[in-house]
């Protein structure tokens, strides 16, 4: 600011020596701030250090929600082991559904094929 | 047309008045020292930051927002400083985190007024309560001066209070409004200009 315009100087001079003085402060001013300092809790006073824990909670608690749910999704999605007996029951299980469905078709062609053979002799 | 501009009494190597000699030499502790002590709980330590600093507080607001409430957001500046003393970072100056709650109270401060249009009435008042001086000139002068400020934005009118009135530098401006220095090189421009203008229509030699 040593190279104001002089102009700006005489403004800011002007401005300085003829601006409006605060009116003076209640007498008990002082004292109420005093007194407001003393029922505000020291607690209070500190607490730009909870937000930092906080965080630090919320994000250990949000990394350990994200490997519950990874770990969880692995162990669902990869198929168990299985025992000897399951798999047993399972080729069985699988054999006669196999069987069942040969059959079953066997079973309609030959059906179709009695109904198609009625038609013929009813119409001879 | 009336030349009105005072002699300078001080002119340090600067160009500039030194205004306020204590704000630069405090004499005791430094605010610093003072503000660890608080944050041990000491109360004393806190009250000789109060008497040392409630005078530019007190103006400051005063020029912002008027003489209604004044004491009341004088209190409540200290009060919240008292409050976040715990966040104040020792690395940054202790008048520039003090003047950035300032502005913060008084623009709530402002928002409220313009709210319930108590503005204009605020500024009757103002007029109304200035100080007792027998030199009518000067209680003319002063009133031009309120209402020159009046017709600035709360913006442009905090950069021209911290700056020409208060003595706080650009850059310091710049952290307490959250601003690029260029901001306020402008914002004082524009606030210098309409001020200027503002006189000038006054009668006001410049």
């Amino acid at each position: 600011m040593s190279h104001l315009p002089p102009d700006d100087d005489r403004l800011i001079e002007f401005m300085y020596q003829y601006r409006p003085a605060a009116p003076p402060a209640a007498a008990d001013l002082e004292q109420r701030v005093m007194q407001g300092i003393e029922i505000i809790p020291q607690q209070l006073a500190k607490e730009s250090i909870f937000p930092i824990r906080r965080n630090w909670l919320f994000s250990g608690a949000l990394a350990a929600s994200l490997l519950i749910a990874i770990v969880s999704g692995y162990r669902l999605l990869t198929p168990a082991t299985q025992s000897e007996a399951e798999l047993a029951s399972l080729e069985a299980f699988l054999v006669e559904s196999w069987d069942g469905v040969v059959t079953g078709s066997e079973t309609e062609i030959y059906g179709t094929e009695s109904i198609l053979s009625a038609e013929d002799t009813t119409k001879n | 047309m009336v030349s009105v501009i005072p002699d300078r009494t001080e002119t340090p190597s600067n160009g500039k008045p030194n205004r306020h000699p204590d704000r630069h030499g405090p004499s005791g502790p430094c605010d610093r020292e003072l503000v660890r002590r608080c944050l041990q709980g000491d109360k004393h330590s806190y009250q000789q930051l109060y008497r040392r600093h409630q005078a530019q507080v007190r103006s400051t607001l005063y020029q912002l927002c008027g003489p209604s409430r004044l004491d009341d957001l004088v209190q409540e500046v200290f009060l919240r400083v008292w409050k976040g003393l715990p966040k104040f970072r020792q690395a940054s100056q202790f008048s520039t985190w003090l003047y950035r709650i300032v502005w913060n109270v008084a623009s709530t401060e402002r928002r409220q007024l313009a709210q319930a249009h108590e503005q204009q009435q605020t500024l009757c008042q103002t007029v109304g309560t200035s100080p007792d001086n027998s030199d009518l000139m000067h209680l003319h002068y002063q009133d031009l001066v309120q209402r020159g400020l009046a017709k600035l934005s709360l913006e442009h009118r905090a950069v021209l209070v911290l700056h020409d009135l208060e003595d706080v530098p650009q850059k310091e401006i710049a952290k307490i409004l959250s601003v690029p220095v260029g901001t306020v090189k402008s914002r004082l421009f524009h606030a210098r200009a309409t001020m200027r203008k503002f006189l000038q229509a006054e009668g006001v030699q410049l």
